[in-house]
C-alpha cells in the first residue's frame, strides 16, 4: 500500500482559515478558563473557582510539628571583619535538628551556607544551601544529616564590616574558624 | 468502520486533554534532578546525558515541533536532512548559550518555541502556499527554529548554578543526551506516522491533526507569555 501524500490531504483556503482560528480559539479558551486560574491565580471568568482549580500552583501552607530531642540554645555574636578577612561559624546539628538564624552585616559580605557530614571528607562532599553576596539573611535550616552546619563569610570590601549573628535552635556545639585558628564558642546556658 | 471512526474521534478528543496538563506543567528539570546537578563538581557524563535525553523525551514542546517537521516527510533521506538541520540549530545555541553565559528570558524563548509549533502546523495545513501564496524556505525555517529550541535548552541549564569544573564536558554530554532522546522519540513518532499515512483515515484527519498541533502550539505560547507577564 502506498502512502497518502501531502497533495491528497490538501485543504481549501477557507478550511485553513477556519482551522487556524479554531486552534487559536480553543487554545485561548483553555488558557483563560483553566491555565490562567490554575497556574497564575488569574480568573477573569470565574471558571477557575467553578472548577476548583484556582491557585493550584500556589505554595501550599502546611503546618508541621517537629519535636526535637536536643537541648535548645540561643546565641548572639558580633564579629568585625577587616578587608579580605573571612570567618566561618559552624553549628553541630543532628539529622533533623532545626536552627533558626538571622545574620546582618554593616556592608555586603560574600557568604556560603553549607554542611559537612560526619565521617565524610568535606573536600569530597559539602553541600551548599545558599551562596551569594548580601547584607543579611534570615531563615530556618533543618539538617539533612548529622554534622556541622553553618556559614563562611568574607569581607571583599575595603572597609571593616561588622557582622551580627543571632541563632536559636537545637545545636550542641558552635565553632568559629578563622583564617589561622579554630575556636570552640562558649554557649549560653541551655534553656 | 463506524466503530473505528468513533474510537478515532474519541481518541482525538481525549489525547490533547491528556497531554495538555503535562505540556502546560512547566517543562523544567525536576527538583530532585536539579539538586543533583547543582551538587555535581567536575565532569559527570552519564548524569548529564541522561538529563538531556529525559528532557527531550518528556519535552512536549520539542516533540510537537518534530511531529510537525516530519509530518509530510516520506523519504528517510529527507527526515535525516531536516532533523540534522534542527540538531545543528539547537546544538549551536545550547553550547554557545551556556558557555557564553547568554542570558535570555526563559518565558519568551519558550513562547517562541510554542509559536514554532504553530508555524509548522500552519505550513502543514497548506497555509503558506494556499492562503498567503508564499512558501518560506522550509530548511532555513527548521534551522532557525532549531536555534530557538537550543536557547530554550540553554536557559533550562542556566537556571542552575553549575560548577565551572567540567562544564564543557557536562554540556556536551547534555547535548549528546538530547540527541539520543531525539532519536528515540523520532523513531516512535516515525513508526506511528508511517502506519497512519497508509490508511484512508490519514486523508480524512491529517488536517485535523495539524489543527490540534497548532492548538498545542498556541496553548504553550500563551502559557509562557502569561508566565512572562505574571513574573514581570
Amino acid at each position: 500500500m502506498n502512502n497518502y501524500t501531502e497533495s491528497e490531504v490538501s485543504a481549501s483556503p477557507r478550511q485553513i482559515v477556519i482551522g487556524s482560528l479554531a486552534a487559536l480559539g480553543v487554545a485561548a479558551v483553555l488558557l483563560v478558563t483553566a491555565v490562567l486560574p490554575a497556574e497564575f491565580n488569574i480568573d477573569p471568568l470565574g471558571t477557575g473557582k467553578l472548577l476548583g482549580i484556582t491557585g493550584m500552583s500556589e505554595a501550599q501552607q502546611v503546618g508541621a510539628l517537629n519535636l526535637q530531642p536536643n537541648a535548645y540554645h540561643q546565641d548572639s555574636y558580633q564579629i568585625v571583619l577587616a578587608p579580605y578577612e573571612s570567618v566561618e561559624y559552624k553549628y553541630r546539628l543532628e539529622e533533623g535538628a532545626t536552627l533558626l538564624f538571622d545574620w546582618r552585616a554593616s556592608g555586603d559580605l560574600v557568604f556560603d551556607m553549607h554542611s559537612e557530614q560526619d565521617g565524610v571528607d568535606p573536600y569530597e562532599y559539602s553541600p551548599s544551601f545558599d551562596q551569594g553576596s548580601d547584607g543579611g539573611v534570615r531563615g530556618s535550616f533543618t539538617a539533612p544529616f548529622s554534622g556541622v552546619h553553618g556559614w563562611f563569610w568574607e569581607n571583599r570590601s575595603s572597609r571593616d564590616v561588622t557582622l551580627e549573628l543571632t541563632t536559636a535552635g537545637f545545636y550542641s556545639a558552635a565553632t568559629e574558624y578563622g583564617q589561622n585558628y579554630q575556636n570552640e564558642k562558649a554557649f549560653s546556658e541551655a534553656k | 468502520m463506524k466503530i473505528n471512526r468513533i474510537v478515532f474521534v474519541v481518541a482525538a478528543l481525549l489525547l490533547p486533554g491528556l497531554l495538555l496538563p503535562e505540556m502546560l506543567w512547566a517543562h523544567n528539570i525536576s527538583d530532585n534532578n536539579a539538586q543533583f546537578i547543582e551538587g555535581v563538581e567536575g565532569a559527570a557524563i552519564a548524569p548529564f546525558m541522561y538529563l538531556g535525553a529525559k528532557h527531550m523525551v518528556t519535552g512536549y514542546d520539542h516533540l510537537l515541533f518534530l511531529v510537525g517537521v516530519i509530518f509530510f516527510l516520506y523519504k528517510l533521506r529527507d527526515v535525516v536532512l531536516y532533523v540534522t538541520l534542527f540538531t545543528i540549530g539547537h546544538s549551536v545555541t545550547l553550547l554557545l548559550g551556556v558557555l557564553g553565559g547568554l542570558q535570555v528570558n526563559a518565558y519568551l524563548i519558550d513562547a517562541v518555541i510554542g509559536f514554532s509549533i504553530v508555524y509548522k502546523a500552519f505550513e502543514n495545513m497548506g497555509g503558506f502556499k494556499k492562503l498567503l501564496g508564499v512558501q518560506p524556505n522550509t530548511r532555513i525555517a527548521v534551522l532557525v527554529f532549531g536555534l530557538f529550541h537550543g536557547l530554550g535548552l540553554a536557559t533550562k541549564l542556566q537556571e542552575f548554578s553549575l560548577s565551572k569544573d567540567g562544564l564543557v564536558a557536562n554540556i556536551v554530554s547534555f547535548n549528546i543526551g538530547v540527541e539520543i532522546g531525539q532519536i528515540l522519540a523520532l523513531t516512535a513518532i516515525l513508526l506511528l506516522l508511517w502506519q497512519w499515512r497508509r490508511r484512508p483515515s490519514f486523508v480524512k484527519h491529517a488536517f485535523l491533526a495539524n489543527t490540534l498541533l497548532m492548538t498545542g502550539g498556541f496553548a504553550l505560547a500563551g502559557y509562557q507569555l502569561a508566565g512572562y507577564f505574571a513574573a514581570a
